[in-house]
């Protein structure tokens, strides 16, 4: 399998407010996804994933290093067209939903395909089709702000999903859920793994890495450690992932 | 005190929301000492046509008072809008509804006590302004005593004080009506989409037409006066109306079109009005009205003072104009002696005599006979004066050659755009129109109606015809000072001096008095000039005072929608971004998105204006401002102004707007 996602020495750092202090929040990152892929990268609140994945997301630059996603060179990317990138390219789901509670779930899910000029017929249709298989075909007339925590997250999965984007990016997506509302979550994103979506995941949670295939563990700006599934179940799984976590802490 | 130390870090805690609120109660505290402080100077009743001027000032202050009260509201509902989730939050920390109430009954205590004093500083301050304006646009200041009476800065006390215990109750109504869950989320509950009701959008429709249609189809200056609040009831409840209710129903009119809607450059706009209008509906609503009030007033008041010279001219074709039912002729001997006395020499005399002004109405086949005794105000719109007079005492005030062949034929003379044709009838007797006079063959005749109604004047061959006439149609006893001739001496003099002018003219007046003449008036064009630069003045000083606090009013409600947009819209520009728009594009949108939302109440505002137009000049003429082109340019002026400033209150608001966005 390819490489869809490629990034070497990717280093972050910010400026902070005050002059002269500056935050190292990436150190040396080095990362591939391969096509089809289910990673999560795992880390402690604070640890750059948020960071790491913004700029995957053409949302950030990194101060020094190259991201390349799908043969492009991320780095030198204009703002212009890093939002045409984005639409082609990304699909987002984010810990706060970021829905727009000024139009309705099915307008939202719409918004991406409107803003690249898509047929609305053909719209409609993969609309349909998506509501269906994500079960919110009822809440589509409804408005966000009338939609629980799950439902919401539903319909932030079928907007980043509807463009048939390369690779999805979820940013805690499960850190404003209970743990039904994540476990059903985490069962869709298993799903449409399964039909061939490239997924990247960064999380705090254990248990929501122990749903993918791969996880990266980031630690003082570097992924320092991966696991990858293979054969074993979630349960021995996530056990292995703990026991990763705890070797982490500083002694 | 625990109370007041907490509502004093409140208040430093959330100048966002005080400052603003406290801002507009000073500028009402300042607003009406100011107008109260000019409408009660004793020098105003000292003035020539005090009356007049001092009902005007009452009526202004009384409007500032209407218009504080509701602007009051306004602001105090926003700000206890804003406070509500930090209301909540005491609530749940452990303060009960009675300790709320206490804490912010310190509140207002304290904005009250800053408003006092602020307000009545700044009022003194501004009402200087204001007599220097007065000084200029009325001519007058000496009488003005300028001086601050303590008992009005006690009723603006009053008043004030008055503001915020109603202030106080709305918001103690609000905390006691709440349960502290609600106050919590009171800003985080998304607002239900309206419902797109057509009905009242349809009713907002028909007022709005129907406003409009009294406003083009008004006849007479009358009944404009008449229609006149009835046109604006109409308006302004269309307007409110159709913000409310019509933008929503064309808003999703527009998205139900799917080939529309779903288009890049209409669906996040569409969508956006949607939202934004079901917010502001009322806040955009309102800037329109006042927009309109500030427009109307201000063209108005200053149609009014600018076109005074006009309206002085028009009733003045001579500096001193002596009328009565009698011959003139003592008087003329006594005026004649006096300026020979005095060597000072009369010019461009006129001496007329006609009928008096008889009132007739307009019917199908002609012109009725009619008397103020019988007439209704139904009967307003037919209403027009006529004149009579022989050819003879034609000939004899004009100089003109014009001759009558037969007893049928008549020059007429008319300011009735409607007249047309070759026949005259009055009350059945029917002329030839031999000669339409124009404007110039009847100006050596001076004032021959002081009515703003139509006028004939009907110029037949004999004198003896005019008395027949008059005793067929006036038979009856009460109507017998109908047939009164009616004789003018006008003249001007040549004096430049204006001392000299004003000694001249009542010594005129002395010796007129003394010649044994009686029953005549009296009239200089100086003196009326005086009082219609007063009037005029005034009204034009009022019409300033209420477009600023309109203006500004204006001004504070669009701040407060760039402040709760910008949080709102922050939100949407960060999704938009990462959904896949790129800055540039967002910016774009919100930008034209908010040029619209401004955009609209100025339109309809202009539009409101351009159909009360033909209104206000009908009404003008009331006021002898016949010159309607000088009005309309006024009007245009001062249309520009406004939108010029309108355009700067939205500039300086949008940085605040953009610093929230851009944050
Ligand atoms: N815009 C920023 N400016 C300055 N420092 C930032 C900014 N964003 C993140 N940081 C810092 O970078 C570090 C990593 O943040 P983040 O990527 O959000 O961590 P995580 O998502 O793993 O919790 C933190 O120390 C944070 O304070
Ligand atoms: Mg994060």
């Amino acid at each position: 399998m390819k490489d869809l996602l490629k990034i070497e020495h990717a280093r972050k750092v910010y400026q902070s407010r005050f002059k002269g202090v500056q935050v190292e929040a990436l150190k040396d990152i080095q990362l591939e996804v391969k096509e089809g892929e289910y990673t999560a990268i795992m880390g402690e609140s604070g640890s750059g994933k948020s960071t790491l994945l913004n700029m995957i997301a053409t949302l950030d630059k990194p101060t020094s290093g190259k991201i390349q996603l799908a043969g492009n060179d991320l780095t030198s990317i204009k703002e212009r067209e890093a939002a045409a990138f984005r639409r082609e390219h990304l699909g987002f789901v984010f810990q706060d939903f970021n829905l727009l509670d000024t139009i309705s779930v099915k307008d939202n899910i719409l918004l991406p395909l409107v803003l690249s000029k898509k047929n609305i017929n053909e719209a409609k249709q993969k609309l349909g089709e998506l509501a269906e298989k994500l079960e919110i075909t009822v809440l589509l007339e409804k408005y966000p702000y009338e939609l629980s925590g799950g439902q919401k997250q539903r319909v932030a999965v079928a907007r980043a999903i509807i463009t048939e984007p390369e690779l999805l990016l979820a940013d805690e997506p499960t850190g404003a859920l209970d743990s039904k509302t994540s476990e059903q979550l985490l069962d869709i994103f298993e799903k449409i793994n399964e039909n061939g979506q490239t997924i990247l995941m960064v999380t705090h949670s254990s248990l929501a890495a122990s749903r993918a295939k791969r996880v990266l563990f980031i630690k003082d700006g570097i992924v320092y450690h991966q696991l990858y599934r293979g054969e074993m179940d979630d349960k021995t799984f996530l056990e292995k992932i703990n026991l990763t976590m705890t070797s982490l802490l500083p002694r | 005190m625990f109370f007041a130390k907490l509502a004093q870090q409140n208040i430093r805690k959330n100048k966002q929301a005080f400052v603003p609120f406290i801002l507009s109660m000073i500028f009402l505290a300042a607003l009406n000492t100011l107008m109260l402080l000019v409408a009660n100077d004793p020098g105003l009743a000292k003035l020539r046509g005090a009356e007049a001027i001092t009902q005007l000032f009452g009526f202004g202050s009384v409007v500032i008072l209407i218009f504080s009260v509701i602007f009051a509201t306004y602001t105090g509902n926003i700000l206890n809008k804003q406070r509500k989730k930090e209301f909540g939050l005491y609530n749940v920390l452990g303060l009960g509804k009675r300790e709320l109430y206490k804490l912010n009954f310190f509140e207002n205590l304290f904005s009250l006590v800053v408003t006092l004093v602020a307000g009545l500083l700044t009022g003194v301050i501004f009402s200087r302004l204001a007599y220097l304006i007065i000084k200029k646009l009325l001519g007058v200041g000496n009488e003005f005593s300028f001086s601050i009476q303590p008992t009005i800065l006690l009723s603006v006390v009053i008043i004030i004080v008055g503001l915020y215990l109603w202030l106080y109750l709305i918001s103690v109504i609000s905390i006691f009506k709440s349960d502290p869950i609600e106050l919590l989320h009171a800003k985080q509950k998304g607002e239900k989409e309206p419902k797109a009701n057509w009905l009242l959008a349809i009713v907002g429709v028909v007022a709005l037409v129907w406003g409009y249609w009294i406003a083009l189809t008004i006849q007479s200056p009358v009944s404009a006066i008449m229609n006149f609040f009835t046109a604006v009831l109409l308006v302004v409840v269309g307007t409110y109306l159709l913000f409310m209710a019509g933008s929503i129903v064309i808003l999703k009119l527009l998205r139900k079109n799917e080939k529309y809607y779903y288009n890049v450059k209409h669906f996040i706009p569409v969508s956006g009005m949607i939202y934004r209008m079901k917010q502001n509906a009322v806040g955009l609503a309102s800037i329109c009205v006042l927009s309109t009030m500030v427009l109307v007033t201000v063209a108005t008041t200053a149609g009014l003072f600018f076109g005074s010279n006009d309206q002085v001219n028009q009733n003045f074709p001579r500096e001193i104009m002596i009328s009565s039912r009698s011959p003139l002729n003592e008087v003329k001997k006594a005026a004649t002696d006096y300026a020979a006395k005095e060597n000072v020499k009369l010019t461009d005399l006129q001496e007329v005599k006609s009928t008096q002004p008889l009132l007739f109405t307009t019917e199908n086949n002609g012109l009725k006979v009619s008397n103020r005794i019988e007439f209704t105000t139904k009967k307003i719109d037919k209403a027009v004066d006529v004149t009579l007079m022989s050819l003879a005492d034609y000939q004899q005030a004009t100089g003109s050659k014009l001759a009558l062949k037969s007893k049928n034929d008549i020059l007429l003379y008319t300011t009735d755009s409607k007249y047309q044709g070759q026949i005259l009838n009055l009350s059945g007797t029917k002329f030839n129109v031999t000669e339409q006079l124009n404007e110039d063959a009847v100006s050596a005749l001076g004032n021959l109606s002081t009515t703003p109604v139509p006028l004939y004047l009907v110029i037949v061959k004999d004198q003896s015809q005019i008395d027949s006439l008059l005793n067929k149609w006036y038979s009856t006893k009460e109507m017998v000072s109908y047939k009164d001739p009616a004789y003018q001496f006008n003249f001007n003099f040549s004096l430049k001096n204006e001392a000299k002018r004003k000694a001249f003219i009542r010594g005129l007046s002395k010796a007129l008095a003394a010649s044994g003449q009686s029953g005549y008036v009296f009239e200089a064009k100086d003196s009326y000039r005086e009082s219609i630069k007063l009037f005029d003045g005034g009204f034009f000083f009022i019409g300033i005072i209420l477009g600023t606090a309109f203006l500004l009013a204006t001004a504070l409600i669009i701040y407060y929608k760039q402040v709760s947009e910008g949080m709102d819209d922050r939100e949407q520009f960060v999704i938009l971004q990462k959904v896949g728009m790129d800055d540039q594009e967002v910016k774009r949108v919100i930008h034209s998105q908010i040029m619209m939302v401004f955009a609209f109440p100025l339109i309809m505002a202009l539009i409101h204006v351009a159909f009360a137009f033909p209104l206000i000049k009908k009404m003008l003429i009331l006021f002898g401002i016949t010159n309607w082109q000088l009005f309309l340019l006024v009007t245009i002026v001062v249309a520009l102004i406004f939108s010029i400033l309108y355009y700067i209150v939205y500039q300086l608001t949008a940085r605040v707007y953009y610093r929230l966005v851009e944050r």
